[in-house]
C-alpha cells in the first residue's frame, strides 16, 4: 500500500517547502519543510517509519517525537483529503 | 543537522 496525491491536487516545489493545490475544492495548502519531506518520502513510495527516519538525518530529532509527528500530519493530509491510500 | 521544526499543513486561502 503506497499513498498518492488524490485526483486533482497537484503539487509545486516552493522556497518554504511544498504547495498542493486542491482544483475540487479551490483550497491551496502550504508544507513547511519538515513537512515536506515527509510527503516527498511518503509519495515516492516510503513508509511513515522511513519518513521518521529521514527527519532524524536531517534534522536534530529524536526517532519517537519524529515518529509522532509524521502520524499526526498523516491525518491532517487525510482529513483535509489531500492524499489517499493507494492499493 | 538542522534545527527540527515540527512538519505543519496550513490552509493558505482559496482560488
Amino acid at each position: 500500500m503506497t499513498l498518492a496525491l488524490r485526483e486533482g491536487v497537484f503539487l509545486a516545489e516552493t522556497e518554504d517547502g511544498i504547495s498542493l493545490l486542491d482544483e475540487d475544492s479551490g483550497q491551496y495548502w502550504n508544507l513547511n519543510p519538515t513537512a515536506a519531506l515527509i510527503v516527498r518520502t511518503l509519495l515516492e513510495g516510503g513508509t511513515p517509519e522511513q519518513a521518521a527516519v529521514a527527519l532524524t538525518k536531517e534534522y536534530r530529532a529524536d526517532l519517537d517525537s519524529a515518529s509522532r509527528d509524521v502520524e499526526e500530519l498523516l491525518e491532517a493530509l487525510e482529513s483535509a483529503a489531500l492524499l489517499h491510500h493507494k492499493m | 543537522m538542522r534545527t527540527y521544526e515540527r512538519p505543519t499543513l496550513t490552509l493558505m486561502g482559496s482560488f
